[in-house]
């Protein structure tokens, strides 16, 4: 088994460099637009000259993947931040957007559960077929739309919230304090309902699956209450795809909503990732894309060890 | 009576029987049921996902037949009647679908709506009262409009008429149109051409506006000749219509080669082009389409692109992901990493570049590039999952016995895991026809991919075209998202239904 | 094995109430951690004045030499200020100048010394400017401005290691000094182009000298190289490489691109060599080229040119005492235009500026003015607090000397300044009608609702949208071929006729496509519209569009008479009846240009004329569509009748690069506009005629240095007219700076430019749409200084910007009005 980790992990190194590479090519297909006005081309020239722009993308290449091995150097941003290590750039973004996530995330994760088991254990009574409506819904319906319900009855029509998320400023020179919290609470409501209502559709699908096999027969025969046979039995075997779902949204906590964001002014890394391709920031693309490739590919690993984890008789990779 | 005791039974229980009576295996009289047959049972049994599947069918015929019995062309669209409400003037009649809105009105805006009414009514330039203006077919205002102040600012709240809001428009007709005009006026008796207002007098505030025929000041307030302010709820308003040399009102003004400027009431003037008094039961969009005929259009092209994508992520993904599954190993090692870097391709980049290189120069239409911007890394899913439950039911004990019994690898694959796994692979691939709508509209949304003609549309788009309207149209994006939010939920409903109806562990179990 | 062995995971053992338990517990911690530090409450002082405002985007950078977009200017619009200022003036409702950084500017050429150091002829004016500085002026820490800062920052613009974006404004333009370009390029070697312009050349190709290491130099041995990649103006602002489809062996009979850059060095230079030269000719000789001669080769020559080395004392940016300066310009000024361009000064803070240079390949840069703590203020506010993407903060900046010199009495009533950063149209209403916003920008959705509001203000815009085509017949053929397929022939070339641009022109209703096609634009005829001035200077209502001169040149396109015996009587009637619509005339050219095509062979019977128009970059809107959908409307009821009818489609699509698509000829058409420079007219006309001041967009099948006009009028002022015949370049650069007739009296200026507009037009290579309004709605809390626009002043700006309310009284009439207010 533990080669079999070690096997994944230095995989993962080969996967990373392939993509960069590839990542790497695509983007620089894309030209940026050549200046019009005569006297500021040639200034603009110069400059794209001076930094390598017009060297062969492979030569390109040689020379970033030098900066990166010899000074850990991912380059400097032109377009999002005049000059401003790349690094710097997503750091200085990241806080409001892990602090948003994680909040929803602890709001959501325990609420979505528990929809899903009351949801379960009431299979095809009305209980059930409520939740089930309600869940739909809000996975069917795109995020604006309950963002904007819930920006216009909670905050414009009432006042209880503020219209968007607070500043550093106004928030008396921290991210956690009651005002910034304060207006954190909608962003955060409207992130959460697509995580309850994911959470909770899986959670009843594979728990009424499990409810329905043979050794729940045998644990009740046993004589277990079903209180008990439900929460030793059944719950594990559900969790089986519940909790890598749960270990990939607390990686997904890093990757903002660009549509949340946008609509509650949150300063997070959500529009970076499209912004650094519009504004053709190369610098800046790269390191974002590698920073979400890696996390990716590393959470693959966490994952499927996890079944092997929950479940023993699932050994993930096994001949 | 123990059944131990079998020494002393009384004679009187045993009978003489005859060889014939004596039963053997008796040929079963039921029909033998296939998979699929018992499958369709248990289907029809579980009530909600009929219903879904009821659904889905109303849907597909709403998006096929729809075109045939709508008034309007997908193609039909009108500037000015653009993000109009619903009408119908059949059930407006019993109260939906009534084209009409409530509207807070300040002194200066009351005095523009309730002067379509007056220009409507007075037919022939030498004026009218506001009560005429009320009374005129053509008033925006349906009822209220009783003065109220508040913070010292005067309010008026009324029911407005959408589609009578618009009220005037200014035209460059030929010679020919404006007889043409002329002669439908007499034909119909409908007034079609109005007075022309002077655009060029100190009193006009807008040149555009064909709604200011009274005099105003350079706010749009509306003045008496002297330039007083007057006020709306006490005064009538003062007309600024265009004299003739001979002092008689003119109903147009001269332009360049023999063109001739007029000014039309566009509620008559859309009968005139159309036939028809304007009336979109879903009201119209943005740019002025009509929502119910486009929506058919959009489902259309949206559910054959949705079934299209999640019928090729299925093969593929299936097909990969068992192997994946099924072999494990070195195998599942390398193919893991093949989908790792599959699903490394920054997608947004992928699509720009090709919608940049083969959409711009035409040489493949938007709809292929949205297919393979779909498909390159939609099978992942379906390959992750199938990878999942076969690793799920790989060391069940029938597999092993099945092995055992010598089954080659494909027919275990295929006979004894697949089916197992067929019920979420079901639900899976039946959930990515709506997410791939959803996910096209955020395409739309971030502008890679434009599905959107004067001739066809999708639902992603019209669901991208709608989210700037939220606050102030809220109907353009709301039959959408209510499409939508049905197709997710029958889609949902029905996934479930057939997992438990291919799920053949389910037989006999009776919820 | 470690991982697996482990038994007590937290599932099995806390069960399924555990899980709960474990998440609440987290929970509650972190609500905890949030109450526990909530910090100074940033609360605006109840009796003060803050002004809260918004922007789509963050700017990325302000530092005054390297700002490129506009969206870079909105800080220094409220932290820096020129040595004068335009300003509004309540008394006399006009603009007069406010002398603020500087106390008095005044032309001194006439009696200034050393004339000859600096190049000044006799008899000169506009050369030198005395600068005497406002010696209350501080930065916001309170170090003192004196000459010595602004010869330090100058020095910095013109760094030759920076390159700075803004460094050309002051070497190559209206206002360049002195050796400024030579100090900028001093010491630095770079390729300079051997033509300069109307076949004259450096080394002329008979010069030629063969090295004895086989390559080519001029008489003075310097080498010379065939530039690749380089902006040739011999080709009109294109390279060699954008043209490498044509010097392939199919087009040229040789493959002469591929063959040039194997033998090219890094940066595309081909040394000129015997066989180099030979590859070259091959190309330029070929028919698809011209058939150039062999002395033309020397036009794509360039030659290593070292600037000398040229010291700070050679440019006249000159100290004369600590609060004095001496600004000596490369071409004469006139007053007006040398005071616009101080309107925004160079200064930046040298601490900080030297603190943030590094070193960037072989180039040196400095983020100077990205963030708080690395820029310094020095206007009537200061920058307080920047956080990216969320929001920016002034207050006032009490060093300013404007506070207590007593000449801003009654000005700059706000004393802070908040700007949110919120791109959401939706969020940004609802920020306004809760009092959140005091300003915000209408859309044309939103027209229908605020149409009757008072706090409606209307903002114009310089921008004229057209059409523009590819002309070049053997271009349109190429890209027929590349569009049709056997199933459809594709026929662009139709564009090439000037009758067919022309009825597409005469077909378009533009009063019906404005009104239902977009937010609120006005109906264009002109390439110049109703917001520039042809001479401000002496005459402030001079507008352009509004001369006699002007309408004669509309009056003329169109053909509309006045007069006696005419339907109109005077020309402002004939002006005023034009609408540029006129369907039967256009049916006459549809046909007209059929007849003419078919008979060349041009036209087939069977051939679809489907156009591809990129309108913008990225994703098309829904009001594109309704507009596509309009002018294909109207061109479908001028066609019917002609053989075109039902043939003619315009698609609208996007382009990267729609501007460059067109000029290199890739795409037959898209829509633009050009727009800016409204005091200057005769400088923003160079964008369709000068190739080497911007790319001209119709440059595929009209070059401006080789197509002629003619001009009537007096230029010698004898009193007699005399028609004078030039190319559309010359006439351009005769009413700029350093053209014949820049210093004549602005009538005949007038009069030129009149023409090139009105010959310009005639020939169809674009086709005018509209010009563009903005709507903004203001809240009942702020006042502006005028709710007239004026290009020179807008309403006033924040330095007339005054309130009805405080930040107190406001809240509480919010709180009043039940949290929302209503504007509708």
């Amino acid at each position: 088994m533990f080669k079999y980790v070690l096997k994944r992990i230095a995989l993962v190194f080969v996967t990373f460099f392939i993509i960069m590479t590839m990542c790497f090519i695509l983007i620089k297909l894309l030209q940026p637009e050549k200046p019009m006005l005569g006297a500021q081309a040639a200034m603009e020239l110069a400059r794209r000259e001076a930094l390598g722009y017009n060297k062969p993308i492979l030569v390109q290449y040689a020379i970033y993947l030098k900066n990166i091995v010899t000074k850990w150097d991912w380059g400097t941003s032109w377009e999002i931040d005049y000059m401003a290590p790349v690094n710097e750039v997503i750091f200085d973004r990241l806080l409001p957007t892990v602090l948003i996530n994680l909040y929803s995330m602890i709001f959501s994760v325990p609420f979505g559960i528990m929809i899903g088991i009351y949801a379960a254990l009431k299979k095809n009574r009305w209980q059930d077929h409520l939740i089930s409506t309600w869940i739909m819904i809000f996975v069917s319906v795109p995020s604006y739309v309950y963002a904007f319900i819930v920006q216009y009855f909670l905050s414009y029509k009432t006042g209880w919230f503020p219209l968007i998320m607070s500043s550093y400023a106004d928030a008396g020179g921290t991210f956690f304090s009651w005002t910034m919290f304060h207006s954190m609470v909608l962003p955060v409501l409207a992130l959460s309902f697509s995580t309850i209502a994911s959470l909770a559709r899986y959670t009843r699908a594979e728990l009424t699956e499990v409810l329905t096999s043979d050794f729940m027969l045998l644990a009740r025969t046993k004589g277990l209450t079903s209180r008990q046979a439900t929460t030793r039995h059944a719950l594990r075997n559900a969790m089986v795809p519940i909790l890598p779902m749960i270990i990939s949204m607390f990686i997904g906590v890093l990757d903002g909503s660009l549509i949340i964001e946008k609509i509650f002014a949150v300063p997070g890394v959500g529009g970076l990732y499209l912004n650094s391709i519009n504004l053709l920031d190369y610098d800046v693309f790269m390191a974002v894309g590698m920073f979400y490739t890696f996390i990716n590919l590393s959470s693959m690993i966490v994952i499927d060890l996890s079944y092997g984890f929950i479940d023993p008789r699932v050994r993930m990779g096994e001949r | 009576m123990k059944p131990t005791d079998l020494g002393n039974i009384p004679a009187e229980k045993l009978e003489f029987a005859h060889q014939s009576d004596i039963r053997h295996d008796v040929k079963f009289e039921t029909k033998p049921l296939n998979y699929f047959q018992d499958a369709w049972l248990r289907f029809r049994k579980n009530k909600s996902s009929v219903i879904a599947f009821i659904i889905i069918i109303m849907i597909v015929l709403f998006a096929f037949l729809t075109p045939l019995f709508s008034r309007y062309p997908v193609s039909f669209s009108d500037g000015i009647y653009s993000k109009k409400l619903p009408k119908n003037l059949v059930l407006s009649k019993i109260g939906i679908a009534t084209g009409t809105r409530e509207r807070t009105l300040s002194d200066k805006g009351y005095a523009y709506t309730l002067g379509i009414g007056i220009a409507a009514a007075d037919t022939d330039g030498l004026g009218a009262t506001k009560e005429e203006g009320l009374a005129s077919e053509f008033s925006p205002i349906v009822s209220g409009g009783e003065l109220y102040t508040s913070h010292n600012k005067n309010y008026h709240d009324c029911v407005i008429d959408d589609y009578l809001e618009t009220g005037f428009t200014y035209m460059q007709v030929t010679q020919v149109q404006y007889e043409d005009m002329l002669a439908w006026q007499e034909e119909t008796g409908r007034q079609l051409i109005y007075p022309m207002v002077d655009i060029s007098s100190e009193f006009n505030f807008s040149h555009t506006d064909a709604n200011y025929w009274y005099k105003t000041d350079d706010s749009g307030n509306p003045v008496n000749s002297y330039g007083e302010k007057l006020d709306i709820n006490k005064d009538e308003l003062e007309e600024n219509y265009l004299r003739n040399t001979d002092g008689s009102v003119a109903f147009y003004q001269d332009k360049a080669s023999n063109m001739k400027y007029i000014r039309v009431l566009y509620y008559n003037y859309f009968i005139y082009k159309n036939g028809h008094e304007p009336a979109f039961l879903l009201g119209t969009d943005g740019s002025g389409y009509d929502i119910l005929v486009r929506l058919a259009s959009g489902t259309r092209l949206s559910l054959l692109l949705a079934v299209c994508v999640s019928a090729i992520n299925l093969t593929i993904g299936a097909v990969y992901g068992a192997v994946e599954g099924y072999y494990g190993g070195l195998v599942d090692l390398i193919l893991e990493r093949v989908s790792d870097i599959i699903s490394g391709v920054p997608f947004i980049i992928v699509a720009t570049l090709f919608q940049l290189h083969l959409v711009a120069t035409g040489k493949v239409s938007t709809f292929m590039a949205l297919m393979f911007a779909f498909v390159l890394t939609g099978w992942l899913n379906t390959a992750y999952n199938v990878r999942t439950q076969f690793y799920r039911f790989k060391n069940q004990e029938y597999v092993l016995a099945a092995r055992t019994l010598g089954a080659k690898d494909l027919r275990v694959m295929f006979k004894h895991i697949f089916p197992n796994a067929l019920g979420t692979i079901i639900t899976s691939s039946v959930l990515v026809i709506p997410s791939v709508i959803f996910s096209e509209s955020m395409l739309s949304y971030l502008g890679i991919a434009n599905m959107n003609s004067s001739t066809q549309t999708s639902l992603g788009t019209m669901l991208a075209n709608g989210q700037q309207y939220l606050s102030t149209f809220p109907h353009i994006i709301f039959f959408p998202a209510v499409i939508i939010s049905l197709l997710m939920i029958s889609f949902n409903l029905f996934g479930n239904g057939l997992r438990d109806a291919f799920n053949p562990t389910l037989r006999g179990s009776e919820d | 094995m470690l991982i697996y062995r482990r038994e007590n995971y937290f599932m099995k053992k806390n069960g399924k109430t555990g899980v709960i338990k474990l998440f609440s517990l987290i929970f509650a911690v972190m609500m905890l951690i949030s109450f526990a530090s909530c910090g100074k409450k940033d609360k605006d002082d109840p009796n003060g004045y803050t002004l809260n405002e918004y922007i789509g985007a963050t700017p990325d950078k302000w530092n005054a030499h390297t700002w490129e977009t506009s969206g870079d200017r909105y800080i220094p619009g409220y932290t820096e200020i020129g040595f004068v200022d335009i300003a509004y003036d309540p008394q006399t409702g006009g603009w007069k100048w406010a002398y603020e950084m500087a106390d008095a500017m005044e032309d001194v050429t006439a009696d200034f010394a050393d004339k000859e150091k600096w190049g000044i002829e006799e008899g000169q004016t506009g050369r030198v400017w005395k600068i005497s500085l406002n010696q209350a002026a501080k930065w916001a820490d309170g170090t003192p401005i004196n000459a010595d800062t602004y010869i330090y920052a100058m020095q910095q613009l013109l760094n030759p290691e920076m390159k700075n974006y803004r460094a050309n404004s002051y070497y190559s333009d209206d206002i360049a000094i002195v050796g400024a370009y030579d100090y900028f390029y001093s010491g630095s070697t770079s390729k300079v182009q051997n033509y300069k312009g109307e076949n004259t050349y450096v080394y002329p190709y008979e010069t030629w000298v063969l090295g004895d290491d086989g390559v080519y130099t001029g008489e003075d041995g310097t080498k010379l190289y065939f530039g690749l990649n380089d902006v040739l103006a011999y080709l009109q602002g294109e390279s060699l490489t954008s043209y490498k489809d044509y010097m392939t062996e199919a087009q040229c009979g040789i493959n002469a691109y591929d063959l040039l850059a194997a033998k090219a060095d890094d940066k595309g230079y081909v040394p000129v060599t015997d066989e180099t030269k030979d590859i070259l000719f091959g190309f330029t000789s070929a028919p698809v080229w011209g058939k150039e001669t062999e002395d033309l080769l020397a036009a794509y020559v360039l030659y290593d040119f070292t600037f000398p080395v040229f010291d700070w004392e050679g440019v006249g940016l000159v100290k004369v005492d600590d609060y004095t300066l001496y600004y000596i310009c490369a071409e004469p000024i006139s007053q007006f235009n040398f005071y616009v361009n101080m309107t925004s000064i160079w200064l930046v803070y040298e601490k900080l500026y030297e603190a943030g240079k590094s070193k960037v390949g072989d180039l040196v840069a400095t983020n100077y003015g990205t963030a708080v703590n690395n820029y310094m203020s020095y206007g009537p506010y200061k920058l307080v607090s920047f956080e990216k993407d969320k929001q920016i903060v002034f207050e006032k900046n009490e060093n300013w000397y404007g506070y207590t010199d007593g000449k801003h009495e009654g000005q700059y009533q706000t004393d802070k300044i908040r700007c949110a950063i919120v791109s959401d149209h939706n969020t940004q209403l609802e920020l306004f009608e809760t009092g959140k916003l005091d300003s915000v920008e209408l859309s044309s959705d939103d027209m229908n609702e605020y149409r009757h509001s008072d706090n409606l203000l209307k903002v114009p815009q310089t921008y004229t949208f057209r059409y523009f085509f590819v002309t070049d017949k053997e271009v349109l053929k190429t890209l027929s071929e590349n569009a049709s397929s056997d199933s459809k022939s594709v026929n662009k070339v139709i564009l090439a006729y000037d009758d067919f641009r022309h009825a597409m022109s005469l077909a378009i209703d533009r009063a019906d496509y404005v009104l239902k096609g977009t937010a609120g634009h006005d109906a264009a005829f002109g390439l110049i519209n109703s917001l520039y001035y042809y001479d401000i200077e002496h005459d402030p209502d001079s507008v352009y569009r509004k001369s006699d001169e002007a309408k004669q040149v509309i009056c003329d396109i169109y053909d509309v008479k006045y007069g006696e015996g005419e339907k109109y009587a005077t020309l402002d009637e004939a002006y005023e009846s034009v609408t540029g619509y006129d369907v039967d005339k256009a049916r006459e050219l549809f046909q007209k240009a059929w007849d003419e095509a078919y008979a060349a062979g041009d036209v087939k019977d069977g051939d679809v004329f489907e156009f591809t128009c990129p309108v913008v970059k990225k994703e098309l809107t829904a009001e594109d569509m309704t507009q596509q959908n309009l002018i294909q409307g109207y061109i479908d009821a001028a066609i019917a009748g002609t053989p075109f009818e039902g043939k003619v489609t315009i698609t609208y699509t996007t382009n990267e690069d729609r501007y460059a698509a067109v000029g290199e000829g890739r795409i037959e058409m898209a829509r633009g506009a050009w727009g800016g420079g409204a005091f200057y007219p005769y400088s923003m006309i160079r964008c369709y005629v000068d190739p080497s001041y911007t790319e001209i967009h119709e440059r595929c099948g009209f070059d401006p240095t080789q197509e002629t006009m003619s001009i009537t009028a007096d230029f010698d002022g004898n009193g007699t007219e005399e028609t004078l015949k030039d190319s559309y370049y010359n006439w351009g650069a005769s009413i700029n700076p350093g053209g014949k007739y820049n210093l004549a009296d602005g009538k005949l200026k007038l009069k030129i430019l009149a023409a090139i507009e009105k010959n310009l037009i005639e020939q169809y290579h674009f086709i005018i749409l509209s010009s563009e309004n903005l709507v903004t709605i203001y809240s009942d809390k702020i006042k502006y200084g005028t709710t007239q626009y004026d290009v020179m002043y807008e309403f006033g700006g924040i330095r007339w910007l005054t309130y009805n309310y405080n930040n107190g009284e406001w809240e509480q009439y919010v709180k009043d009005n039940g949290g929302t207010l209503n504007y509708k």
